[in-house]
């Protein structure tokens, strides 16, 4: 049933999706009730009754902060692994702020606590790896950098609405894949220039790319920003959008 | 079917029957299906509702109120009742001129 709903168009879903899933459970589906939900998903193609008021212009800022973030990002950590010397740290410094700053601004605000709390969690992983030995600061580095970008990346997926199954495939195949296999790599290679920039690159670079995609989906989307009123309580209600 | 409910399509004739439903008051989707098929005897498919709905959404003749829970209830707008009260009233004399001439015919 709900594999019919999703074959009508997303603006008609972000507006219609809820109350029709709530019908569609309140009786068996027919066949022909089956064949009125398909020829409803058509017309709903053909003729898109929720996209006759064009969306604001502001609902495409969070899009555009993350799609720009995940390129100075990309930027940063190429420029970085070809040059050597203090510029590109800072230029990786910039980048990891805009990380930050790229986080919807609604988002922000209706997960501050949320948001406060996982700060307070990375920066205590720094605090611990400074006073922890050698071996052990290793892995407390490594969980400190999966926890920093898996964390941020998905708040960043949430809010660009991909479902808990591409959220984790995205997290594995840009955060802690890369991370599994690129530290082995770096601690292979300590004190050898070639072998970190190779992990940098291997770590780095697909995190930006992620945010860049995250910023192209929310950019095509749109969202509400903080711009707009306070939904509620319960976080940015995109769903609640009435764009007919 | 007249102005608005001519541009309508196949949604002319449900959409009418939606009109009629929230004519007493506001009612979620499941509700109004309900309710047609009592009035009508036949069912209303749930693309065709939803087609329906965001029609007359769109033409301002009901609105949507906050949902309760998942179910969002539609009212009656006065542009909704006005054009109602038009479309009921034009198929009144469409009735009444049908039945005067089965009775004509009939004598």
């Amino acid at each position: 049933m709900t594999r019919l709903v999703r074959l009508y168009p997303r603006r008609w879903r972000d507006r219609y999706e809820a109350e029709l899933i709530d019908l569609l459970e309140q009786r068996p589906l027919s066949l022909g009730a089956s064949i009125d939900l398909i020829r409803g998903a058509l017309d709903a193609h053909v003729h898109p009754q929720a996209e006759t008021v064009p969306m604001p212009w502001t609902h495409r800022l969070p899009g555009i902060a993350v799609l720009a973030t995940g390129l100075l990002w990309c930027a940063a950590v190429l420029i970085a692994i070809s040059m050597e010397g203090s510029a590109a740290d800072q230029l990786i410094g910039l980048a990891a702020m805009a990380v930050l700053l790229g986080l919807p601004g609604d988002y922000m605000m209706a997960y501050g606590r949320r948001i406060a709390a996982a700060f307070g969690a990375i920066a205590l992983g720094v605090v611990v790896m400074f006073a922890t030995p050698w071996e052990f600061a290793v892995v407390v580095f490594v969980a400190v950098v999966a926890l920093t970008l898996g964390g941020t990346l998905t708040m960043a997926a949430i809010r660009a609405e991909i479902g808990t199954t591409r959220r984790w495939i995205l997290l594995v195949g840009t955060v802690i894949a890369p991370i599994v296999l690129a530290t082995p790599i770096a601690i292979g290679g300590v004190g050898d220039e070639a072998f970190g920039r190779v992990a940098a690159f291997l770590i780095a670079l697909p995190y930006g790319c992620a945010w860049a995609l995250l910023g192209i989906r929310l950019l095509v989307r749109g969202s509400p920003t903080i711009i707009d009123p306070p939904p509620s309580t319960s976080g940015p209600a995109v769903r609640q959008e009435i764009h007919a | 079917m007249t102005q608005p409910f001519g541009e309508l399509g196949r949604f002319a004739e449900p959409s009418l029957y939606i009109l009629v439903s929230l004519s007493n008051g506001p009612k979620h989707g499941y509700a109004i299906m309900t309710d047609v098929e009592q009035m009508t005897g036949s069912p209303l498919g749930p693309g065709t509702l939803y087609g329906a709905l965001a029609r007359l959404e769109r033409r301002g003749l009901i609105e949507a109120l906050e949902p309760e829970d998942r179910r969002r209830p539609y009212r009656l707008t006065g542009a909704g009742a006005t054009t109602l009260a038009a479309q009921l009233a034009h198929l009144e004399g469409f009735v009444r001129t049908g039945l005067e001439r089965l009775a004509g015919g009939v004598k």
